[in-house]
């Protein structure tokens, strides 16, 4: 649960034990335990508040059925049966998702009905009410793969039945897999709802129950073994922006005909070895590249810069499972590929100069909390490389197969702190293994303002950004793509904001040490501080502001934490007045925390220089409902400290 | 340059043994470039018999292989049965080492949209298909075909091309291709610096060296930029007949789709007196239909009748329905481009607009989900937009320039540091004319006439400051927030009978002013209490080398403002003056002391030129933002009595 739980909050929930104890859960066969939604955001008909019957909702599934059967040829048939009630015509839906069709396992629908019945009689909805839309997430990524959607009459109060059997075939690449996961609430209230899982009666399959427990029934015919859950009174899935995944955010069931990881990672690694095969002009390029290098490190980085740079991501596997890399010699040379491809080919080329290395697969994503499921189940979204290394304290580290040519290790915030599956093979069998989980150091920036101050007002300012970790590999490839003439005319467009009318003396963006990346400016400004008879003011134009409104912010009302991956922004102003001149006012030093969350202030006189330091530390973590004003306060914070002036004193005659 | 291009164009059609990429294709004028466009050529076929035949045909040179492949890697076409049927693509990327990867149109993975309200099969579908083997020194060559079947559009024999492109251009060329004998005889309307010419029975519109469009700066119209936009038809566009289509469907139509859509018929049936709400109701209603894409996209197409209460309708539809409902108030249908900020260059074009609208008098212009309101007789929101108005009779309709109206903004009042010092308690007078004035004297009319016609409100009346007054009168405070940019606290509004663009109101709010006074120093700083136009000081890209034009809001801003001394502090002095009085931005600020009241006296004047500022005076914009920066430094300094 949350840490942040304060004494009056225990005193209360003492207080409220009893009566939330009889209230804890709704009727029905299951109990829920999660970390952070009440058990009246998953289910209703409690005996205590949130009493809800089924008449109070507008739309209601009185019945969601849906079954899951493994068949003896390893194809699977899905059936789906629902009933939906309309109260409220407002709230039917216009469209219902049936199913994402993959045309590598030929998905097709068998049997389809659906009836409605309102009080005009009954109608039959034809088939042609199925419609097919593109369900390729990404413009660089493509499998052609397609929503199946039932465009539904106009909005009408009554009851839809509908019913749907749709087939498909054997994986063709990754064979023998049954497994999936499910969450137990659905896209509206339900009533009843019943998941199946049925295999042959020899096939095992392993469960996982996740935030709830119930009975899973099984039960045996014709040979085939029938796992049935039947919960009731379920409320909607809520959604919230930028929630944690859906795997940590619901409870869920998942399934696998995996006895463990390694048995599963077993079966990927056979068809990834069966494209991995390269010609003899990869290998020469993988010992020309990391020609005279020693170390493992050294020579796992050139190869990753050499494809993270020289190759484009771009997915293409029409018909195929997408679960499989194409051939490295077809990568080589299209200077094409998604994740896998770049890791097949990053693979080839380590092998090819001697350095041990797996592929690895895991979840990615930015800002998300993700905890793999104990069950093997692949839930899995990018591929990447892991390198062994002896010298290593952890006896291997991971490159990402891409990112950009720069600051390649550690991962970012968007791979850190979750596990992946490796397909080590040999002696070694495929096993998960951790992802070192990143800080707010994992993307840091850091900007550094030296204002000298000339006695008629005018100012040479020296301006320097940092970028390390993460925040290094995105200006890179900025850098990169953009080409250094734009990136520098950028940046003198940036010191044109900060300080209008500044003349540029010299500007320089580029490496400065391993995973470094900077951006240095010096300029010179003909008026800067403004005056008022024999004070002068100077305002101070940060290169990053904050404010009020923080980045992505977010209403307080909300049932999901939000999920954060930190940030760590330092920054320094060093302001110098002409010679004679006397400080007569600086900004007040200062401090702001929240939970672990850190800002601070300091303004240091020294002589004629004031030196100010302002430091702000996001840590990475889970923002629940309340958190996003705390958050603001602290952003607010810092931007009052922004508004801080230094005021001299300086006359002609000093 | 002729004989460059000649021999680069040799160099790129006969790429059987393609070289590393010659020194000239990355000549001074586009040192950055990834790639260029060696050559890119439409052409407009009439003569088969399936339709109209439209050809692209473009040669590209790489450059930089791994920045070039960012953006060419993919290839992505949009089909659109009958209106824009994808029937041919052929894509080959010759390398230096004289290997070729090739492409064609049965690779391409298809994924339909569903936007077509009607028959999902006639949905538009995105192709994608990789372009492999992209490296420095190879050149893409890829042919698209398309065919425009005689259904789309009524068979209207016009074209509309985007000109240009992200990346630079040697030759570009548009040919019409029309039959030996017929009255096709296209017409075509061109950008300048091109060439027009006859040319064995086909009209051809060529130009050369063509640079990209600059993306990369802000606040730019793409669409402005040399006026990209080509349109060619035969003489009389058929076009030209909407509004006889309007008339002649839209009554049929519109009446069937009255009596199939309830809530259409039940808004005409309740609302039918009520010009604003009814404007409102249809800006709302097109907005439903309209998407991104022009209006003309799915052809001339009014639909079936079958299930049409069951469908969402389509853009011309709607038009037809927002018609019957806006008739009686005197509307008129018109046409609309938001993009374009120049005169169409065919201004009686279909094609030269986007959007479906109505000049409703007395009210403004309704367009997709806002309505533009008249200040007095002019449309300051429009400005500089082009409009085509679909007026009754023939050969009538005609574009107009909207005008500026007055958009001054003038706040008078004094200023006073609130006792725990944390911020200013600002009274002001804000007077608040031209289109910010219209619709806030139109929100808040509309507001006392809705309480006038509720009980509530007549209770309201006799009891000020009660009852619904209060939410209504902070929604027309919040809408006043956002014309200065503060966050009013209290205020009232007065309308100005004699000027429906205009009212005044008396505002009152305070303005935060963290760090004003330090522990470390004992002066008192304050930052002037002053809304400056935010979309001028974010402006970026001002320099010399800019090619684009700047748009932003003509406005007039000014400030006289009486600061009271803080107690027990006096005034160390006065601000220097700031003026700056050229350019499309121009700023005066001056101080002045009144020592009898112990007031500092600010006065502010901020006067922006707009809609659009050219290029060539980004510099001297770029000076106005410099000095608006300046006064957002100033401060006024106090010390303490002593």
């Amino acid at each position: 649960m949350s840490s942040r739980t304060t004494p009056a909050a225990l005193l209360v929930a003492a207080l409220l034990l009893p009566a939330l104890a009889s209230a804890a859960q709704p009727k029905g066969n299951a109990t829920f335990d999660h970390p952070w939604m009440p058990t009246r955001e998953i289910g209703y008909q409690h005996d205590a508040q949130y009493l809800h019957d089924d008449s109070k909702f507008g739309v209601l599934f009185t019945r969601y059925f849906e079954r899951y059967e493994l068949r003896e040829d390893g194809g699977v048939t899905t059936t789906l049966k629902w009933t939906l009630r309309t109260k409220n015509d407002a709230r039917m839906p216009r469209t219902l998702h049936i199913a994402t069709k993959s045309s590598a396992r030929n998905t097709r629908v068998e049997r389809f009905s659906a009836v409605l019945k309102t009080k005009k009689g009954i109608e039959n909805i034809g088939a042609d009410r199925l419609i097919e839309v593109g369900a390729d997430a990404y413009e660089t990524y493509i499998a052609d793969t397609r929503w199946l959607l039932l465009m539904l009459p106009e909005r009408t109060t009554g009851t839809l039945e509908f019913e749907v059997v749709l087939h498909e075939d054997p994986d063709p690449e990754v064979e023998g897999l049954f497994m999936g996961w499910q969450t137990v609430q659905v896209n509206g209230p339900a009533a009843e709802r019943i998941l199946e899982i049925a295999a042959p009666q020899t096939t095992e399959i392993f469960f996982e129950k996740r935030y709830f427990d119930a009975v899973i029934e099984p039960s045996t015919k014709d040979g085939v073994t029938t796992r049935r859950l039947r919960l009731t009174h379920l409320m909607p899935r809520f959604w919230s922006r930028g929630m944690p995944h859906s795997l940590d955010a619901f409870p869920l069931l998942a399934w696998s005909n995996q006895r463990d990881w390694a048995e599963l990672g077993a079966r990927f690694a056979k068809p990834w070895a069966a494209r991995s095969a390269f010609g003899d002009d990869v290998a020469a390029t993988a010992r020309s590249i990391t020609d005279g290098l020693e170390s493992v490190v050294d020579r796992a980085t050139a190869v990753h810069d050499y494809v993270a740079d020289g190759w484009t991501y771009l997915g293409f596997y029409p018909g195929e499972s997408g679960w499989v890399p194409h051939e490295v010699q077809d990568v080589w040379a299209s200077r094409i590929g998604d994740c896998k491809d770049q890791t097949s080919l990053m693979l080839a080329m380590l092998r090819a100069a001697d350095v041990e290395a797996y592929p690895a697969i895991g979840y990615a994503g930015r800002g998300r909390s993700f905890t793999s499921l104990r069950v093997p189940v692949v839930t899995a979204n990018h591929a990447f490389v892991y390198v062994v290394d002896p010298d290593h304290p952890a006896g291997g580290f991971f490159i990402n197969s891409t990112d950009v040519g720069f600051a390649a290790t550690p991962q970012g915030p968007w791979m850190g702190g979750r596990d992946a599956l490796v397909f080590f093979d040999g002696e070694r069998a495929p096993e998960l293994v951790p992802i070192p989980p990143s800080t707010a150091e994992s993307r840091y920036m850091a900007d550094h303002t030296r204002l000298e101050l000339r006695p008629d007002g005018g100012a040479v300012v020296r301006f320097t950004r940092i970028h390390q970790g993460d925040a290094a590999a995105d200006a890179y490839g900025r850098w990169r793509d953009s080409g250094p003439e734009e990136r520098l005319r950028i940046w003198e467009g940036r010191l044109e904001r900060l300080f209008p009318g500044a003349e540029v003396v010299s500007l320089r963006e580029g490496p400065d040490g391993p995973g470094r990346w900077v951006f240095e400016a010096e300029a010179a400004l003909a008026s800067w501080a403004t005056t008022t008879g024999e004070l002068h003011t100077v305002t101070l134009p940060w290169g990053t502001t904050f404010g009020a409104a923080p980045p992505s912010a977010f209403g307080e009302d909300r049932i999901h934490p939000r999920a954060l991956s930190g940030s760590l922004r330092e920054q320094s102003f060093e302001v110098v007045v002409p010679a004679g001149a006397a400080l007569v006012s600086i900004p007040d030093a200062g401090e702001h925390t929240w939970q672990n969350w850190r800002a601070s202030f300091t303004s240091d006189p020294r002589g004629r220089t004031v030196v100010m330091t302002l430091r702000a530390s996001e840590s990475p973590g889970r923002m629940f409902r309340g958190d996003e004003g705390r958050r603001k306060a602290f952003h607010r914070w810092l931007g009052d400290v922004q508004q801080g002036t230094v005021v001299y004193r300086w006359s002609e005659g000093e | 340059m002729g004989t460059l291009v000649a021999a680069l164009l040799v160099a790129s059609t006969a790429v059987a043994a393609p070289v590393a990429p010659p020194a000239e294709w990355r000549a001074d004028r586009w040192p950055d470039a990834a790639a260029i466009d060696l050559e890119r050529e439409v052409t407009y076929d009439l003569t088969d018999p399936r339709g109209m035949l439209v050809t692209s045909r473009v040669v590209t040179g790489i450059v930089h292989g791994d920045r070039a492949r960012r953006d060419l890697a993919r290839v992505s076409v949009t089909d659109r049965p009958i209106c824009r049927e994808v029937v041919g693509l052929e894509i080959a990327v010759h390398r230096p080492d004289g290997a070729t990867m090739e492409s064609h149109l049965d690779e391409m993975v298809w994924s339909p949209l569903g936007d077509h309200p009607l028959e999902p099969s006639r949905s538009t579908r995105e192709g994608t298909v990789p372009r492999r083997g992209i490296v420095t020194g190879g050149t893409v060559e890829q042919t698209t075909t398309w065919l425009r079947r005689p259904e789309c559009f009524g068979g209207a024999l016009l074209g509309r091309v985007s000109l240009g492109g992200d990346r630079p251009r040697l030759v570009e060329t548009v040919r019409v291709v029309g039959p030996a004998s017929g009255s096709w005889d296209a017409v075509v309307d061109r950008p300048g610096g091109g060439e027009l010419v006859d040319e064995g029975g086909a009209r051809v519109f060529r130009r050369e060296l063509v640079d990209p469009v600059p993306d990369e700066e802000d606040n730019t119209h793409r669409h402005h930029h040399e006026g990209r936009i080509l349109v060619w038809s035969a003489p009389t566009p058929p076009a030209l007949g909407l509004r006889s289509a309007l008339d002649a469907r839209a009554s049929e139509r519109a009446t069937a789709v009255l009596d199939a859509v309830a809530k259409a018929r039940k808004a005409y049936d309740s609302r039918g007196d009520a010009t604003d709400e009814m404007a409102a109701y249809v800006a709302f209603k097109i907005a439903q239909a309209d998407d991104d894409s022009p209006y003309w996209s799915y052809g001339f197409e009014w639909g079936e009748r079958t299930r049409l209460a069951e469908r969402p309708l389509m853009p011309l539809e709607w038009w037809a329905v927002g018609w019957a409902l806006l008739r009686k108030h005197g509307a008129t249908p018109l046409l609309y481009d938001g993009r374009t900020r120049r005169e169409p260059a065919d201004p009686l074009h279909p094609m030269a607009y986007h959007r479906l609208g109505f000049w409703v008098p007395d009210v403004g212009v309704v367009l997709p989900g806002t309505i533009h309101y008249f200040a007095g007789t002019a449309l300051p929101t429009l400005a500089g937009k082009a409009v085509l108005r679909l007026d009754v009779g023939a050969m009538e309709r005609r574009s107009f320039e909207v005008v500026a109206a007055d958009e001054t903004t003038r706040f008078e009042g004094s200023v006073r540091l609130d006792d725990d010092r944390e911020a200013m308690d600002v009274n002001v007078t804000a007077e608040v004319r031209g289109s910010r004035g219209a619709k806030l004297a139109r929100s808040y009319r509309s507001m006392l006439s809705r309480l006038e016609s509720s009980k509530k409100g007549k209770r309201a009346k006799r009891k000020p400051n009660a009852g619904p007054l209060r939410p209504s009168a902070r929604r027309t405070l919040r809408l006043l927030s956002r014309t200065f940019g503060g966050d009013v606290i209290k205020g009232s509004v007065t309308l100005d009978e004699d000027d429906p663009a205009a009212a005044s109101a008396r505002l009152r709010w305070k303005h935060a002013v963290p760090g004003a006074v330090t522990e470390r120093g004992r002066v008192l700083i304050l930052p002037l209490p002053l809304s400056l136009p935010r979309d001028v000081l974010r402006l970026r890209d001002l320099t010399e080398a800019r090619r684009s034009p700047v748009v932003v809001r003509a406005r007039t801003v000014v400030y006289s403002l009486r600061v009271k001394d803080p107690g027990g502090m006096r005034s160390a002095g006065l601000p220097a003056a700031i003026v700056h009085e050229d350019g499309p931005v121009r700023v005066a600020a001056s101080f002045a002391r009144d020592d009898e009241t112990r007031e500092t006296l600010v006065d502010v004047e901020v006067v922006v030129d707009g809609p659009l500022v050219p290029a060539a005076e980004a510099v001297a914009l770029r000076d106005g933002v410099r000095a608006l920066r300046a006064l957002e430094r100033v401060r006024l300094v106090y010390e303490p009595e002593e």
